[in-house]
């Protein structure tokens, strides 16, 4: 595999979602994707309609809220914003992810 | 609910989705075009870039919509394709809880109509009784005139606190002359009640305690038997015992307090009345206040009854009031407990069919070890596996309990004519008998909990199955295996534990019932006929009318052709007006114990006419007039019971000591036992007398001839020609009085044998179904064995002793469980005994040949097994 683009790491996405939704406010799901994929610098691959089910759970999980509105190509869309139990997850979430990755690349680090 | 609506929602959210994924593509395609692609190309990207969207929809719908009640969809789809596809497990297992439900729901219907719902009236939940308690006894429905008077001006609990009494009286004026159960009833008995007449008025707008008028109230079954349902009834005057009373209205139908009223008329209960305190005979109703409950009115009318026990200490002495629903009291305070009874041992039954039901699919986990495996190899979950077994078990019950319905159905239609309708009195409610919105919706009840018993154990051995084993296996499934093995022979003795005790049960209770069925052996009671008459007071005022009277129809009676033996007796066995005196005996200085004996009078040939032997001295004779010496029989056990082995014959004894009137009676013969009340296990104490000296004012006349039915019409004329006006009732054949006594006695015997036969019946199918199923997984042993050359003989032994193994195994833990319940019953039955050795070996013999016979016609099957065919399968 020489090309560097890879499949989301299982259950980042949820975490990325509401980044992106805590860093710019309301968006749908093109955006939140398209917003993502920037990010990531086209490192990502992402198939963009997985994060529909992944929007759902979140808004199960009462992190986010959803609205309808209307797109700017005049479309009816929905609109996903992060709601305060959504901040104090991602919150959690970033230092426990950010923990584990230091400890693997510390480990990767040593055996190299 | 939010799942639920989910699920109709499930359209509208996949719109919403095909939206939003819309938008989602047209955005995208819109980005591509700006990067240079033709909207063509645009578009295709666009798709692609949303990767798989029918996995994708999935997932979402699976997140979003009612993943529970989808999953519950499809295990009950699943569910009906694997029962479908196995016909003999299925049959076998509906048909087991078929049984058991079927046999629970019946019994219950009648808990139903006999307890819960005795009478049906509007305001059954605020009507109260009022009972009088003294310690050490049970509460009793009889106060005095004064304790009513009391408790209605000082209660505040209670409303229209009123009071009757059943009379009884003769009626006649343009009808055939009968007995009537007529009530009298105090002014706000309607009230009370919230009961309102079908047709007429009441009688409630009458003052109290004066100037009574003589009005009636019919209920709806007598207006129906004796005025034929005439609509003019209303207006009619019918005379109780002389005098006239005119017909004010007709109940409804459901109004049925109390359950033996035919006729309700005015009680008159007079200032010189309402100052008696010795006489308990009234029985209090009335309605709690709003608001008010039965614990409060309980204390409050404790408080009262504490006031009138203070003021009337002779004969209110730690008497004390409670208060209760009507509806929990109408029923005899004998219904409970025997439906306690009933209810536990068809408990036993059903848990029985639910032990045998686990253990079929427990079996059946083992054939589907293959299936199961895949489920789990693509993805499916622990709680998944146990939610589709559970799920096939509770809809296995739900068509048991269809059925069980179907067999309920049938059961009480069996059991409703089984309580012939002269009981129903007795037994409010039971002609309502039958299947209702209670007791469906028990049987559903029923049904979930059997199932979800029954699926238990085997969903959870189901989730635990080893997927790399079972796919290594083939699916033969000859493993998983030891824990299962036990858990399965644990069953199948768990099943001949609850057959034997079940059994020893219904042997038990239908032998203490047998005991006391018949009065007394040899009566010929179907060569009797008997009918009672009352002579009212009025008309025969002494003893020497009396015996006028008696002595007439016992001459006209004599004279009809075809007769062979005529006497009058006071109480016939069985019949309800049997009475208990004291007794002293002549010579015994100090009298230990009063002795309680019943009391009859009878004339001459009596002895004859019932075919009671005389087993010592003589019978009454012509001798035994009011001129000659008091004389009187008694029975073999008094005898035996009072002086032992001492002569009886011319001892004296005094019956009713306390009265000075009481003669001293010489003995002059001893009688053959007979049992007057039905259910008694010992026989009674009776001491007969000549009615010429007791003259009795109501008796029976009993006709001994080889067509009694055909003498009634000549038997009602000989006592119309003595007296034109007196009404002739209860006019039946003496094995019918017998009969229609001993019926609930018999429905009680009936129904636990059949429990019994049931609890034989399941656990002989468990130890089949366990046999069949342990030699279709050991064909291929089965095939090497025949191949190696055993004989057939030694495979069928081979199963045939794990069967007894087994059936030894469940009697050996049975036993001390059945001798338990044996030692409870003891308590409660009289006839039988724990230590009847005979009934266990009976229980044992029976369960085991069971056992055998079913092991043995599944080995059969093994010893058929071609080893030819077994090997080629693999």
């Amino acid at each position: 595999m020489n090309e560097r683009k890879t499949a989301v790491l299982l259950g980042s996405l949820d975490l990325m979602v509401l980044k992106t939704l805590e860093g710019l406010g309301p968006l749908h799901g093109y955006g939140i994707a398209r917003r993502i994929e920037q990010v990531s610098e086209g490192a990502l691959y992402l198939n963009q309609g997985t994060i529909y089910p992944a929007l759902v759970r979140l808004e199960q999980k009462g992190w986010i809220s959803t609205e309808w509105g209307i797109s700017e190509n005049n479309r009816r869309a929905r609109f996903y914003s992060i709601t305060q139990k959504g901040r104090k997850h991602l919150a959690e979430e970033a230092d426990h992810w950010a923990f584990a990755a230091a400890i693997v690349s510390r480990v990767l680090e040593g055996k190299a | 609910m939010k799942r639920l609506w989910a699920v109709f929602t499930k359209k509208r959210i996949a719109h919403e989705l095909d939206d939003e994924l819309r938008t989602h593509i047209d955005l995208l395609a819109a980005d591509f075009q700006k990067q240079g692609m033709s909207p063509e190309e645009a578009r295709l990207a666009a798709r692609r870039g949303m990767g798989n969207l029918a996995g994708m929809k999935e997932e979402y719908r699976d997140a979003r919509g009612s993943p529970k009640l989808e999953i519950l969809l499809q295990n009950i789809r699943y569910a009906a394709r694997v029962l479908r596809k196995n016909p003999a497990f299925t049959a076998v297992a509906v048909f087991a809880l078929a049984l058991g439900i079927g046999a629970n729901t019946a019994v219950f219907s009648m808990t139903d109509v006999l307890l819960l719902r005795p009478l049906q009236m509007a305001n059954l939940d605020r009507v109260v009784n009022v009972l009088a308690t003294t310690p050490g006894q049970r509460p009793m429905t009889a106060i005095s005139p004064g304790d009513f008077a009391d408790l209605r001006e000082q209660s505040r609990t209670l409303e229209h606190l009123s009071v009757w009494y059943d009379r009884g009286d003769d009626m006649t004026g343009g009808i055939e002359p009968q007995k009537v159960a007529s009530i009298r009833v105090s002014r706000e008995f309607f009230d009370a009640l919230g009961a309102q007449p079908m047709m007429g008025r009441l009688f409630h707008a009458a003052p109290d305690y004066s100037g009574l008028p003589h009005v009636a109230v019919l209920s709806f079954r007598f207006w129906q038997t004796a005025f034929g349902g005439d609509p003019g009834v209303v207006g009619r005057t019918v005379r109780l015992s002389g005098e006239p009373y005119e017909i004010a209205g007709v109940m409804g139908k459901d109004f049925k307090y109390p359950p033996v009223a035919q006729i309700w008329i005015p009680l008159a209960l007079t200032r010189d009345d309402r100052a008696r305190y010795d006489a308990m005979f009234l029985t209090a109703v009335g309605t709690l206040r709003p608001g008010a409950t039965v614990e409060q009115a309980t204390a409050e009318l404790s408080v009262i009854a504490r006031g009138i026990a203070q003021r009337h200490p002779a004969n209110h002495e730690r008497r004390g009031a409670i208060v209760k629903l009507l509806n929990d009291n109408i029923s005899g305070a004998d219904v409970r407990p025997i439906m306690t009874m009933l209810t536990s041992a068809v408990g036993f039954v059903l848990l029985l069919a639910a032990v045998n039901v686990a253990n079929l699919q427990l079996a059946r986990v083992s054939l589907r070890t293959r299936e199961i495996a895949l489920r789990f190899a693509v993805g499916a979950s622990r709680w998944r596996i146990v939610s589709q077994f559970l799920t096939e078990s509770v809809v296995l019950s739900l068509i048991g309990a269809g059925a069980g319905v179907g067999l309920a159905f049938w059961a009480t239609g069996m059991l409703r004519p089984m309580m012939p309708p002269e009981l129903w009195k007795h037994i409010p409610g039971w002609e309502r008998l039958g299947l209702n919105g209670n007791v469906l919706l028990f049987a559903m009840a029923v049904g979930m909990a059997a199932g979800i018993l029954a699926g238990v154990v085997p969903a959870l051995f189901a989730s635990r199955t080893n997927l790399d084993e079972a796919l290594r296996e083939g699916g033969r499934g000859a493993s998983g295996g030891a824990r299962r093995h036990r858990v399965r022979n644990v069953f199948v003795a768990a099943q001949m534990v609850l057959a034997m005790v079940l059994l020893v049960g219904a042997v038990m209770t239908v032998k203490e019932l047998r005991l006391g069925i018949e009065p007394a052996p040899n009566l010929d009671a179907a060569h009797a006929l008997t009918m009672r008459v009352t002579l009212p007071q009025a008309k025969y005022p002494d003893d020497a009318r009396r015996r006028v009277f008696a002595q007439q129809v016992l001459e006209r009676a004599s004279a009809i052709p075809g007769v062979q033996a005529v006497a009058l007796v006071r109480d016939l066995p069985y019949t309800d007006y049997q009475d208990t005196e004291s007794m002293v005996v002549a010579g015994q200085a100090f009298v230990r114990d009063t002795i309680e004996v019943e009391y009859q009078a009878v004339t001459p040939r009596y002895f004859e006419a019932m075919r009671l032997p005389i087993v010592a001295g003589r019978a009454f004779g012509e001798g035994d007039s009011e001129k000659g010496a008091p004389a009187a029989i008694v029975s073999e056990s008094f005898a035996h019971r009072v002086f032992g082995n001492e002569d009886a014959i011319g001892r004296q004894i005094r019956v009713a000591p306390g009265e000075t009137a009481s003669p001293w009676l010489t003995i002059v013969g001893i009688a053959g036992n007979v049992r007057n009340r039905p259910g008694r296990i010992d026989f009674p104490n009776v001491v007969y007398r000549p009615m010429r000296q007791a003259p009795m004012s109501s008796f029976c006349l009993l006709l001994r001839a080889s067509d009694p039915a055909g003498m009634s019409a000549a038997a009602r004329a000989a006592i119309h020609s003595v007296d034109a006006a007196l009404p002739v009732y209860e006019v039946m054949i003496l094995e019918k009085v017998f009969r229609v006594k001993t019926s609930p006695m018999r429905l009680i015997a009936s129904l636990m044998s059949s429990f019994g036969v049931l609890a034989l019946l399941l656990s002989s199918v468990g130890v089949y179904s366990i046999m069949a199923h342990s030699v279709s997984e050991r064909r291929r042993e089965i095939g090497v064995r025949v191949a190696m050359g055993a004989e057939r003989r030694q495979v069928v032994w081979m199963f045939l002793r794990h069967g007894l193994w087994l059936a030894g195994i469940g009697m050996a833990l049975g036993l001390p469980a059945a001798y338990g319940l044996a030692r409870v019953l003891e308590g409660l039955l009289l006839g039988v005994r724990a230590s009847d050795v005979g009934m266990f070996a009976l229980a044992i013999l029976v369960i085991t040949s069971s056992a055998a016979l079913a092991s043995w016609s599944a080995a059969r099957r093994a010893a058929g097994i071609d080893p030819v065919a077994t090997l080629r399968e693999e």
